[in-house]
């Protein structure tokens, strides 16, 4: 069974970023180069995570109120979020092994 | 397991019927996956959609496999584009059992980059986790993790430009499980073409090289106040007008690059077409 990233855009930034246990949020933009680079990674990266890294995206094009709540100067913005908090972000395409680590290291 | 098209001739019919279709109106593109609600790239207009796994669940295809459509039709000679669309459904059997290919045209990457030879050991060991995948009881994220972090550690103590480091990036490259991987397969060609201009280009020298990116880089220092007021500047044109021998030296050792780079990468359907075609082979 392939697990897949969860499309958040339009949704309440509340209730998304309040969940229990990690969860990562892509904040993309269909005319940026690197988010659409980025994509497949992502959602290779929700079935090496999967059970433990909730992973989300944004199109904050469409959603440019969820772009401001998230505090978006730069794109792709990935956001992650333990217990309703974030702890840390990244900005700007990376690997999968880079996020791989970065993930494993906020585990 | 049911196989290719979920073992339904139906289902391949419909699919070919669509692609064809959007072929005949022109509204079959190729490139980044896509799908506008009229038309798009060959799994954007499968899926009326564009998500990878979806279009491994409907069409029977391995998620590997359906992360490469995209790109393969991509890469192919622009005339050839949708023939290579249309043979992707056309050459593999109702029913057929994907699971190998994708590890078939990892070794074939692989082994063009020599990694079976110059990087042996790392090579047996992820044919090794590739062969556990395969026979239903896959290792842990830590094992692919480990052997990635080792293969990676020694491509790092290679010169950059060696065959060993090529050999080794190859397998660093391929270190993912395959069942739940869609970037592999494009991030592992990606690596290939690009060692297609590994080796320095016999026409044009280091020092060219040097005193071209030189001319480039004070080109853009000096014109970056026309830029600061919102002037276009057309750097290629000053480079020409500046040092025409270089410039046009310069440009010929690209023009060369970008030749070699799209010829590998236009072999990519025909390697792929001939796994599909035979995939228990």
């Amino acid at each position: 069974m392939a697990y897949k990233v969860t499309d958040v855009t339009g949704m309440d930034f509340a209730d998304m970023t309040a969940q229990q246990g990690m969860t990562l949020f892509d904040l993309w933009s269909p005319d940026c180069a690197p988010c659409r680079a980025l994509a497949p990674i992502l959602d290779d990266l929700a079935n090496d995570f999967a059970g433990e890294v909730r992973i989300c995206k944004a199109d904050i094009a469409a959603d440019t109120g969820l772009g401001e709540r998230f505090a978006v100067r730069a794109l792709p913005t990935l956001a992650l979020y333990r217990d309703g908090a974030e702890v840390d972000r990244i900005i700007g395409f990376r690997s999968r092994a880079d996020l791989t680590s970065w993930l494993e290291r906020h585990l | 397991m049911t196989g290719a098209f979920t073992g339904d001739p139906a289902v391949k019919a419909e699919l070919l019927d669509r692609l064809t279709t959007h072929a005949a109106n022109g509204t079959l593109r190729f490139g980044v996956t896509a799908w506008d609600g009229q038309g798009g790239t060959p799994l954007g207009v499968s899926t009326q959609g564009g998500d990878v796994a979806d279009y491994a669940a409907r069409f029977g295809y391995p998620l590997a496999l359906a992360g490469l459509l995209d790109p393969m039709t991509a890469y192919a000679a622009p005339d050839r584009a949708v023939d290579t669309a249309l043979a992707w459904v056309t050459a593999v059997d109702v029913g057929a059992d994907l699971s190998a290919v994708p590890e078939r045209i990892v070794h074939d990457l692989l082994e063009a980059m020599e990694a079976d030879r110059l990087a042996a050991a790392y090579h047996a060991e992820l044919r090794q986790l590739y062969r556990a995948e395969m026979s239903g009881t896959p290792p842990t994220r830590r094992d692919w993790a480990d052997l990635r972090n080792r293969i990676a550690q020694a491509t790092e103590e290679e010169p950059p430009t060696s065959d060993v480091r090529t050999a080794l990036t190859a397998c660093v490259t391929a270190c993912w499980p395959l069942a739940t991987s869609s970037s592999v397969l494009p991030t592992l060609f990606s690596v290939w073409f690009r060692d297609v201009n590994r080796r320095p280009d016999p026409e044009f020298c280091d020092a060219s090289r040097e005193l071209a990116y030189a001319k480039l880089d004070e080109i853009y220092q000096e014109t970056q106040p026309l830029r600061d007021t919102g002037q276009s500047v057309d750097i290629p044109a000053l480079f020409r007008t500046r040092d025409p021998t270089l410039a046009a030296a310069f440009e010929g050792q690209l023009a060369r690059s970008n030749a070699r780079y799209r010829a590998r990468a236009q072999t990519v359907p025909d390697l792929v077409l001939a796994h599909l075609a035979s995939p228990g082979a």
